[in-house]
């Protein structure tokens, strides 16, 4: 446990903001301009400025998808928004050169002592673009390309391009489309053949703007028999207005591949967080996403593999912890696209005051394939009167010794139990968060260590004011 | 269809008029909808249809005779489209106790109520409907043997109406069963209503048994209120395409309802199954399970959802689909979802698809059943545990009959 104590990040530590002067700004709203200011100042090549071009046409050709989803998306205004801030678009690699108010924040967050201790690499990414960025040097002699979008797709166009928007199309979705046409910052990486990266590769995120929509974009190719693990980290300070989060991340995992992929969210809730992930999973390729959701005002994210190869494998692990005025649709999908393909789901969701969690998940076993299976389990728990929990999982069966099963269920804490604890001296709170920890228990051990124990930390500040 | 129609509705039923506007307003379903998602919506397409004509005498003396399905009634309704076969029987001991089976006639109830996406066909039926029958059991008077309401569908659209009261700690078992006159293809779109009031114990059997190109919607609405216990059992076992909503309502402290139903699917046909649970009192339960067995190029879509409300503490609410996938071209979807708003529940889904058991098939065929045997009765056995909730031994074992003919 003492290792961890340097990095246990308090509940309110997001929290703060610091006035920066930012160089380049793309003013408010989103308009071809908009795209030809993103496109100039990172100097891109013509394909990529085309690229963003029809992506804007396609996000504003897509109606808003609330015939299935929240009302809650028409309250963002894409007029008001600022779609790109930054102080310059070459990360440091040096902490020492990271400008002094960047620097602060990461380091009121704990970001080079993280780097220090346990990772391989590291990305900080300020509103628009990554402020420092930097992989231990025997990870590039062995080929590991771990860089910020805008390099990447300026430096490696060779391995990138080829993979670039090819796992989520622009179209897949309206703010896939968004994404595309501003998107700026993420993390690029390559992993070679047979390279194992023993330490994860860490990218943090946070939006130090008011009316800032972050839209990073990240790829990661795992090479034949390559294996990482990447983290990522998002916080953002409480403003009075709202901001938006819209991400796209795609995954590569090629043949016998490993790629695990680990998201703490803990946005302040006054961020809508709309997400599109998805990983290829090539033959006998493992792709594993754990994903805890805590904070945002609106998280809507269904990270999905798509079962490319015979015996690929997907898996999704997912946390979600929906406090008062928070809604948390998070959920997953598996795509089976070739014989014998394995996939896993099991997803945790508690809800807290007038917090929503919902789960929402496609499964899908085409007609002509052979001995897939999926296995999924949801379940819910509720702590107040007013929560609420849904659960909409859509599974479509074809095909030949294919089998699937599905179970979900929804619970609260069981009155005995806090009686038990109560009993034993332990305060109504502590009974509550204990028994909350424990349902969440068997999830958080597949976290790392690090993260496990922040998670349990940030739970039991969540449950202290719940109770009573 | 809509200019014939136009004419054949009398102006002197506005209610019908207004019913028949709104139809012809409503947009036609398409599978973006989520409440029609996974569905082949084109197959609900009215077109030119017009509603089943009547019949001839004989041909009704000839349906007469074959709807006796059961020996022992209480009271039997039988009508092929829109016309009542023969009377309305009902026993003098069961008419004694005041129980009333009646035409509705020219006059159907409308009543719109809550669908799963159905609206437009709710709007059709009430437009169309003619001879919709209403039964109604007074308080505490035990209907001894079944009442049974046998439906033909002929050439045409059908639009069948059934209302049912239970009084007050009143029981009853109904059955409804549902074929098809000949070859023709038929398009039936029908409403159930069934309500319990408190404390009594209602027990529904529903047969689907039509020719393979009949189009049905069938629109069940079944309230149970305090106390009360509700039987519903669907069997679906012939027909083209059916869409089946059943919203059931649980309006009552302490009421409780068990859903079941068994559909088998195959070539050309789809089974669209969209149900909800819908909990609005506290200390209530609900089960649901359906099951549904493919065959080749088979179809099925199972959509359910528990809605709890917030003053609905002490909920046990579950659901449970379970899908068998007897040939690699079957195509099984499942939608069970949950929306719980209390937090002092019980809610579980389960959904399952997968073949039959290889140790199962293995254990019988080592005790020297052959294959196709062994297979058929593994089936049988995954309806049985349907068919057992519906407690009427007569009726069981015709159902297990018709279910035969399904798999020779």
């Amino acid at each position: 446990m003492s290792a961890t104590e340097a990095i246990d990040l308090d509940f309110e530590k997001g929290n703060f903001h610091y006035d920066t002067e930012y160089d380049f700004d793309a003013g408010t709203g989103l308009s071809e301009a908009t795209i030809d200011y993103i496109s100039g100042v990172k100097g891109e090549e013509s394909w990529v400025r085309d690229f963003r071009m029809k992506a804007l046409q396609t996000f504003l050709d897509k109606p808003m998808p609330l015939h299935w989803a929240t009302r809650d998306l028409s309250n963002i205004h894409f007029d008001k928004i600022r779609y790109y801030l930054s102080k310059g678009q070459t990360p440091s690699r040096n902490w020492d050169e990271v400008p002094d108010d960047v620097k602060q924040t990461f380091e009121r967050l704990g970001i080079p002592e993280q780097e220090r201790k346990f990772l391989a690499g590291v990305e900080a990414q300020f509103d628009s673009e990554a402020a420092y960025s930097r992989m231990k040097d025997d990870l590039s002699k062995e080929g590991v390309i771990f860089v910020g979008s805008t390099e990447g797709l300026r430096e490696h166009p060779e391995i990138f391009r080829k993979w670039f928007g090819k796992v989520i199309p622009t179209a897949d979705n309206k703010f896939s489309a968004l994404n595309s046409a501003v998107f700026s910052g993420g993390s690029f990486i390559y992993v070679p053949p047979g390279v194992k990266v023993k330490q994860p590769l860490q990218a943090y995120f946070r939006i130090n703007a008011e009316n800032f929509g972050q839209f990073e974009r990240t790829l990661i190719i795992a090479d034949e028999g390559a294996e990482v693990t990447y983290m990522e980290g998002c916080t953002a300070p409480k403003f009075e207005t709202s901001t938006l989060h819209s991400a796209v991340v795609e995954l590569v995992a090629l043949r016998g591949a490993k790629i695990q992929y680990i998201t703490v969210q803990n946005w302040s809730n006054n961020v809508f967080n709309l997400v599109t992930k998805r990983a290829r999973a090539e033959e006998e390729a493992e792709v594993k996403w754990i994903d805890c959701n805590i904070g945002s005002r609106l998280t809507m994210k269904y990270p999905g593999v798509i079962l490319k190869g015979r015996k690929a494998r997907g898996e999704v692990l997912s946390i979600a912890l929906a406090g008062d005025g928070q809604h948390q649709d998070t959920g997953a999908k598996m795509i089976h696209a070739a014989d014998e393909t394995t996939s896993n789901i099991i997803a945790k969701s508690i809800s807290v005051g007038t917090g929503r969690s919902s789960y929402r998940g496609i499964v899908n076993v085409p007609r002509n394939l052979k001995g897939c299976k999926n296995n999924t389990e949801c379940d819910a728990l509720l702590i107040n009167t007013n929560s609420r929990t849904d659960t909409y999982p859509a599974i479509t069966v074809r095909g030949d010794g294919n089998s699937v099963q599905h179970e979900a269920s929804v619970s609260k804490v069981s009155a005995e139990q806090i009686f038990y604890m109560r009993q034993r001296g332990l305060s109504e709170a502590q009974a509550m968060s204990l028994s909350v920890n424990g349902f969440v228990n068997d999830l958080v051990r597949q976290f790392p260590m690090e993260y496990s124990v922040e998670l349990k930390r940030l739970i039991e500040m969540e449950m202290e004011d719940s109770v009573g | 269809m809509t200019k014939l129609l136009d004419k054949q509705l009398d102006s002197s039923q506005p209610h019908r008029r207004e019913l028949w506007q709104q139809f012809k307003k409503l947009p036609d379903p398409i599978s973006k909808d989520q409440a029609w998602r996974f569905a082949s919506t084109r197959k609900y397409r009215v077109g030119d249809l017009t509603s089943t004509e009547n019949l001839s005498k004989g041909k009704l003396c000839e349906l007469s005779t074959r709807s006796t399905i059961l020996d022992a009634f209480s009271g039997q309704a039988v009508l092929a489209g829109n016309q009542i076969v023969g009377s309305l029987i009902l026993d003098d001991e069961t008419a004694a106790l005041g129980v009333t089976l009646n035409s509705l006639g020219e006059n159907p109830v409308i009543e719109s109520s809550e669908t799963l996406g159905g609206d437009k066909f709710q709007a059709l039926n009430g437009a169309l409907s003619k001879n919709g029958i209403i039964l109604t059991v007074p308080d505490h008077v035990e209907v001894k043997q079944p009442i049974v309401i046998v439906h033909w569908a002929g050439s045409g659209g059908s639009f069948p109406q059934l209302h049912v009261e239970a009084g007050l700690h009143a029981r009853l078992h109904l059955v409804e069963i549902y074929f098809s006159i000949g070859d023709e293809a038929g398009f039936n779109v029908a409403s159930t209503r069934i309500r319990a009031r408190a404390g009594s114990h209602v027990s529904r059997s529903v047969i689907r048994n039509w020719n393979v190109d009949t189009t049905a919607v069938h629109l069940e609405h079944l309230m149970v209120h305090r106390d009360a216990y509700l039987q519903s059992t669907n069997l679906n076992i012939n027909g083209g395409t059916l869409r089946q909503e059943t919203v059931l309502s649980v309006q009552g402290q302490g009421a409780n309802a068990d859903l079941s139903s068994i559909s088998i699917a195959g070539e050309g046909q789809e089974f669209d199954q969209r149900t909800l649970q819908s909990h609005e009192a506290s200390d209530s339960r609900s089960d649901l399970l359906f099951k549904n067995a493919l065959l080749a190029s088979g179809r099925t879509i199972f959509s359910g959802l528990i809605k709890v409300a917030p003053e609905a503490q002490h909920t046990d609410a579950y659901q449970t689909n379970r899908n068998l996938l007897l040939d690699p071209t079957a195509d099984a979807n499942s939608l069970p979802g949950l929306e719980i708003l209390a937090n002092d529940v019980k809610c579980s889904h389960g959904a399952t698809t997968g073949q039959i058991d290889d140790d199962q098939l293995f254990y019988m065929r080592s005790r020297g059943i052959n294959d196709q045997l062994a297979r058929q009765l593994l089936v049988f056995g995954f309806f049985e545990e349907v068919i057992e909730k519906i407690q009427l031994p007569a009726l069981e074992s015709r159902i297990r009959e018709w279910i035969e003919t399904r798999f020779q």
